[in-house]
């Protein structure tokens, strides 16, 4: 797929639109879990804490992942971990004991999170505009994942994984 | 692995401390807009949007903010929070009752004044709340940290802030108030602020702590005489959970319970609702084994207890039914009765997970004005609900919203209670409605036969409606399912 290249290209718009599109897709992606625990295992406050936790702690691993490949080989892995969860609840919903492997999948997702700012930050002169667009992302994709929990419950926990992995995968495979 | 994120330099304690930092704020500041806007969830938007909106511009300005001025904001900033925490409740009605008013002058909505508010509110928690923490992180790689190792650290932090929520919270809201302040201050130090400015700064945060409780009560019974027009001599019970923000008002007439600032139950004297969903159901049945899913003041035990061999309470929060254990013991009569048990659990979780059969099962859940809440009048809950009803056993549930009229809320509700449970029969009177409904086991008496059962002293503008004749009046209506609670909610 890619590899980090020279801070001399950055600032190029496809760069921007790359971290904007993966913190949409990371928010999505994080409130389609949220949802899919609340629906299908339990409402319980634990459950939140239990699924922050796992992603934060997927968030340092990502974060320390020393491959350079390890971002392209997460956007894949991320929605498959995602589909698995979804697939677990499904089969079993409301089994508590699905907890531990439903967070190790966050812990996936949490893993993309944290791989995304090694590998996109030679890319940009400074930090503080690869973390603006990507956050910038970020708040888009929560405002549209508080319209989908409400009005599009069942499409919010299917579609933004895979659509997420073809914008983010889609926008890796044309830089190279 | 944790050995090696130990903070090395100042700059990555200040990392950490940031992490620790805003994960308490967050919970703080989540928990208490929640009871200013009335709504948890839109208490989360808001919040949400704020913290992030403003992480962006912390970002945009990270290498603007001189290193005097960063310590001169930050003790100025927890002060600013600190007092936010207890403004937000009065402020949202300050700010919204006078719109409001202007709204109805015009013929206008009166949520124009909530929506105001919440703006208002957006804009406070966007500027006071998260905007300095987010400088800390492209400041220190622009000096030349490593992005890896910085960004870990600072994650650190919020794994450990993650982990000493709970464990403070479930100390008392004091002991997480107590954190945040501790965690702050050693982060103002970690800066640079000086050592006399940290120790008043801590005085003064000590002396908001030892006064949170007393005031916090003072500034509900303002609010609620002003919002609701009670007269308010008293909140016996206050106590933040990780659900809710639950308080008791008393009155000299009745008490009130609250959760995050929305009344939930008062006393109802004639006890019409606990008649019609609990009452009237168990004496069809005879001698049912209950499930109460949800408990509020719990009348409805108190009525049917001496009558039925057993009764499951199940509710989310177990501070609720302590709460309502004690301060409307005179309307469930719990401490007199043996014959019921408690189980702390979602509705949904604990239907799905139960190998018990019930009778009769009474919803008695908030009606559907947030999501968590709506996710129990689904489809998809009302199944698990069938599941659990023994042959020819009676769900009952409740709309307090008129069946005719602009609003559809009762009737998508009807219409999706239709679509699960083969047989039913409800009762309507005066706006409020009452479903029962049962599977292929439970008969459909007719409507004389229905009201020949109903205490007669309490027929009086009681109506029954057939399956027949409420298919017609819900046809065309939507099926509410965990794709679009939003059509219930916001009907």
């Amino acid at each position: 797929m890619t590899e980090p290249v020279p801070a001399r290209s950055a600032g190029r718009f496809a760069d921007s639109l790359l971290a904007f599109t993966t913190g949409l897709w990371l928010a999505l992606l994080q409130c389609a879990y949220f949802f899919l625990l609340e629906a299908y295992l339990t409402s319980r406050a634990t459950s939140f804490f239990i699924a922050l936790f796992f992603w934060l702690g997927g968030f340092l691993a990502g974060l320390n992942l020393a491959a350079p490949r390890a971002f392209p080989a997460l956007v894949v892995a991320a929605p498959l971990a995602y589909y698995a969860a979804l697939g677990g609840l499904a089969v079993f919903p409301y089994h508590l004991w699905l907890l531990a492997p439903v967070g190790a999948c966050i812990a996936v997702a949490g893993a993309l999170a944290g791989a995304f700012f090694p590998f996109a930050a030679s890319r940009f002169p400074g930090l503080k505009i690869l973390l603006l667009h990507e956050n910038n992302g970020f708040v888009l994709g929560l405002l549209l994942s508080l319209l989908g929990l409400v009005f599009h419950g069942r499409l919010l926990l299917t579609l933004p994984p895979v659509l997420g992995a073809l914008a983010v995968g889609g926008l890796l495979l044309s830089r190279r | 692995m944790f050995s090696a994120l130990r903070p090395a330099t100042r700059g990555e304690g200040s990392l950490f401390l940031a992490g620790v930092n805003l994960m308490l704020l967050n919970f703080l500041m989540v928990q208490h807009a929640a009871v200013a806007i009335r709504q948890a969830e839109v208490a989360v938007i808001i919040f949400s949007l704020a913290y992030f909106l403003v992480l962006s511009l912390g970002y945009a300005v990270s290498d603007r903010l001189s290193p005097a001025l960063l310590r001169a904001l930050l003790p100025l900033f927890l002060g600013a929070q600190l007092l936010l925490l207890l403004a937000l409740q009065p402020l949202q009605y300050l700010l919204a009752a006078p719109v409001a008013r202007w709204a109805a002058r015009h013929a206008l909505p009166a949520l124009l004044g909530d929506i105001a508010a919440g703006a208002v509110l957006c804009v406070l928690l966007t500027v006071c709340a998260t905007s300095l923490y987010a400088v800390f992180l492209p400041r220190l790689t622009a000096a030349g940290a490593g992005l890896r190792r910085c960004y870990s650290v600072e994650v650190a932090g919020s794994l450990l802030g993650l982990l000493l929520v709970p464990v403070l919270a479930a100390v008392s809201h004091e002991a997480l108030l107590a954190g945040y302040c501790a965690v702050f201050l050693a982060l103002a130090r970690s800066v640079g602020v000086g050592r006399w400015l940290v120790g008043a700064t801590a005085l003064a945060a000590a002396a908001y702590i030892a006064g949170f409780s007393a005031a916090d009560r003072a500034i509900a019974r303002w609010c609620y005489t002003r919002i609701y027009g009670w007269e308010v001599t008293a909140l016996p019970f206050v106590s933040y959970t990780p659900y809710h923000k639950i308080e008791i008002a008393s009155g000299p007439a009745q008490s009130r319970l609250l959760l995050n600032g929305r009344r939930q139950f008062a006393t109802d004297p004639s006890r019409a609702y606990a008649y019609y969903v609990a009452e009237f159901p168990a004496r069809l049945l005879g001698a049912p084994h209950v499930a109460l899913l949800g408990c509020g003041s719990m009348s409805t035990v108190g009525l049917i207890g001496d009558f039925v061999p057993s009764i499951r309470i199940v509710d989310l929060d177990e501070q609720v039914f302590s709460a309502s254990r004690t301060h409307f013991q005179a309307f469930n009569r719990l401490d007199s009765l043996r014959n019921w048990t408690f189980t702390p659990n979602d509705a949904k979780n604990f239907l799905a997970n139960s190998a018990e059969s019930f009778d009769l099962i009474l919803h008695d859940i908030p009606p559907a004005r947030s999501r968590q809440v709506a996710l129990t009048y689904t489809e998809e809950f009302f199944r698990l609900v069938l599941a659990r009803l023994s042959p020819g056993g009676i769900f009952s549930i409740s709309s307090l919203t008129p069946l005719a009229g602009d609003l559809h809320y009762s009737r998508r509700l009807l219409a999706t209670l239709g679509r699960v449970f083969p047989h039913y029969f409800v009762l309507v009177r005066h706006d409020s409605c009452y479903f029962y409904g049962g599977g292929a086991g439970l008969r459909e008496p007719t409507g004389a036969e229905l009201l020949a059962a109903v205490a007669p002293g309490r027929r009086h503008g009681v109506k029954f409606y057939s399956r027949a004749q409420i298919e017609a009046l819900v046809a065309g209506e939507k099926i509410v399912t965990i794709s679009n609670v939003g059509d219930l909610i916001y009907d």
